[in-house]
């Protein structure tokens, strides 16, 4: 596979103003510079699925911005497709997609279906092959009979949906998603991470999500980039990441009566009692004895074997990178 | 160039259609506008008529010609809110909101998109043509005395004065690209070109200076009838309007440039 995002030292600052009283702040108004992205390195592969994954102003969004053009690096450098994302090239800009959960590429007052004419127009798409790649998209989304609804008229979930569509009617090679999945419901949520691996499995398409919710990245992403406080803290595969953290397992244990005393199992962490049912934080090395001494020690009515969460593992690269000193000076 | 002159024009063509199926989303709000511009249309000739009814020449300007000159007054509105004010303000909103990043992102020439975005085409010529000829039935034709290529020489003036205005506006909407907001800044930009109902030979010395080189306020309408009328040399004023419009429109360009590269994109 093929290099199609090269990021290197890439770092962008804010100045924000302190001094915001009315009279004294025009004659001294005060600036602090605060580095939303510092010194961040990655490479991605074409036909790749990288997740972006940070706490509020981690500087994820900052970084998806700076790769797509809308904003210039402070310093570093980025190339996507060869392109240096803030010359903001035509070349350039017709193979990206980008979906912002939270901001709105569709016209309010329009419909969708006129909302996509006006994409077809600026991407100079074939009449033929639109229509095409249109009904597919909404049947995919089922979407089909919400085409002439008015924008506003749409729910969340069918709003996000055509956005989606709008983002990739012309087929880039690249798409960006920030927050695909803000805000909605659970069955629209799933839908959209079933069609976003769908078509990054049949496009080829290299994809690059922002988000806070770890059902997106565990369902639509191959690969994890951790960035808190500006820096990256962590990448690798997906897969290896839930592994690393496979070296321990939670064992769930429904006793029919829940023992007096448990300090038996000292090989293992009693994470949680709740009524008869204990959860053992163990090793993965002694999971097979835990279980053993129960079911012989014990009348059982469940075990539960239990991984790591992702959200736990991402919580805990967050905690260990939160001892990295504040960059904003 | 980034793009094409065809594909202008197809963006242009699109934004207008576009323009027209927003305006007529909303059924009656469509009428509501004819309705104010018609009453203000009227108590401004009223106005006029009361002046007039003292006067016998008003700057230079007789009753008649002063009609005249309210005519292109109200054209160079109707064309203003074609496509000038109504751009400016939602490219303000636009940064603000965050909304610029979606327009960015996509192969758009994105100062010529902002720029044109909304042409309310349809339903200006519909809330100006009936103000437009109700003037000009009360103009006497027969006492404009002009010639073909006064006219043409004023019309070129009047696009010169759109373009020019349309430039200095707009740099007073980029602050919202550095402080965050510019709507009360942009304000002024229209507070300080509130001189539409004086004629040019009303403004004497360095004062025209200012609202012409400075302040281009005096250029669409004022001067253009002006040059109309035979009231102003008209080369000297093609070629000042000329001047005056290439530098606004450069201005422009560079404070696009600036202020995408200080674009620091709405918090998502």
């Amino acid at each position: 596979m093929s290099k199609i995002i090269g990021v290197k030292n890439l770092s962008r600052q804010f100045r924000i103003r302190t001094n915001k009283n009315l009279f004294t702040g025009i004659f001294d108004p005060k600036y602090q510079i605060v580095d939303a992205v510092h010194d961040v390195s990655f490479e991605v592969n074409e036909g790749e699925s990288l997740a972006f994954l940070g706490p509020n102003g981690a500087g994820k969004t900052t970084t998806t911005k700076m790769l797509t053009g809308l904003i210039y690096p402070s310093s570093g450098s980025a190339t996507v497709m060869g392109f240096t994302p803030s010359d903001r090239k035509k070349d350039f800009l017709m193979q990206i997609g980008l979906v912002m959960g939270n901001k709105s590429g569709l016209s309010w007052d329009l419909t969708g279906e006129q909302s996509f004419d006006f994409v077809r127009k600026i991407y100079h798409l074939e009449e033929n092959k639109y229509k095409e790649t249109l009904n597919k998209l909404c049947e995919l989304l089922d979407v089909t009979k919400h085409l002439n609804k008015q924008v506003r008229k749409l729910s969340l979930g069918e709003r996000m949906k055509m956005e989606l569509i709008g983002a990739i009617l012309h087929q880039p090679k690249v798409l960006f998603l920030d927050e695909p999945t803000i805000g909605l419901d659970i069955t629209s949520k799933k839908n959209i991470r079933n069609f976003l691996r769908e078509i990054q499995r049949d496009s080829k398409i290299t994809m690059v999500l922002t988000s806070h919710d770890m059902d997106d990245i565990e369902r639509v992403c191959d690969r994890v980039v951790v960035i808190n406080k500006g820096l990256k803290v962590y990448d690798d595969q997906l897969q290896k990441l839930v592994n690393d953290y496979n070296q321990k397992k939670f064992i769930k244990v429904y006793f029919e009566t829940l023992p007096p005393d448990l300090s038996g199992f000292n090989y293992a962490k009693v994470e949680k009692v709740e009524g008869d049912t204990v959860t053992f934080d163990v090793g993965k090395e002694a999971v097979s004895k835990l279980i053993s001494d129960v079911v012989s020690k014990y009348t059982l009515l469940d075990i539960d074997i239990i991984a790591v969460p992702l959200e736990e593992i991402i919580e805990d690269i967050f905690n260990k990178s939160n001892s990295i000193p504040t960059i904003a000076q | 160039m980034f793009v094409t002159l065809k594909d202008r024009v197809n963006l242009l063509q699109t934004n207008a259609v576009n323009s027209y199926r927003v305006q007529t989303a909303y059924f009656f709000e469509n009428w509501a506008s004819l309705a104010s511009t018609t009453f203000y249309v009227l108590t401004m000739l009223l106005f006029i008529k009361i002046i007039y009814s003292n006067v016998n020449s008003f700057a230079g300007y007789t009753e008649n010609e002063m009609f005249f000159f309210i005519l292109f007054g109200q054209l160079n509105f109707y064309t203003d809110w074609i496509w000038n004010t109504n751009n400016i303000l939602s490219m303000i909103d636009s940064v603000r909101s965050g909304e610029l990043d979606l327009i960015l992102s996509k192969p758009l020439p994105s100062l010529f998109f902002v720029t044109f975005r909304d042409i309310s085409l349809v339903n200006r010529v519909k809330d100006g043509i009936p103000n437009l000829l109700l003037i000009a039935l009360i103009i006497n034709w027969r006492d404009i005395h002009t010639s073909l290529g006064l006219v043409l020489i004023g019309l070129i003036i009047f696009i010169c004065g759109q373009l020019s205005w349309h430039c200095f506006r707009f740099l007073f909407a980029l602050p919202v690209f550095f402080i965050g907001q510019s709507s009360q800044i942009f304000q002024i930009s229209g507070t300080l070109g509130a001189t539409n109902d004086i004629p040019l030979e009303g403004f004497t010395g360095s004062l025209r200076t200012v609202f012409i080189s400075i302040i281009p306020a005096l250029i669409a309408a004022q001067m253009s009838v002006s040059v109309i009328l035979g009231k102003s040399d008209p080369i000297q004023s093609l070629i000042i309007s000329v001047l005056v419009t290439t530098i606004f429109l450069i201005l422009k360009q560079v404070g696009w440039i600036i202020a995408l590269k200080n674009y620091s994109s709405a918090s998502s």
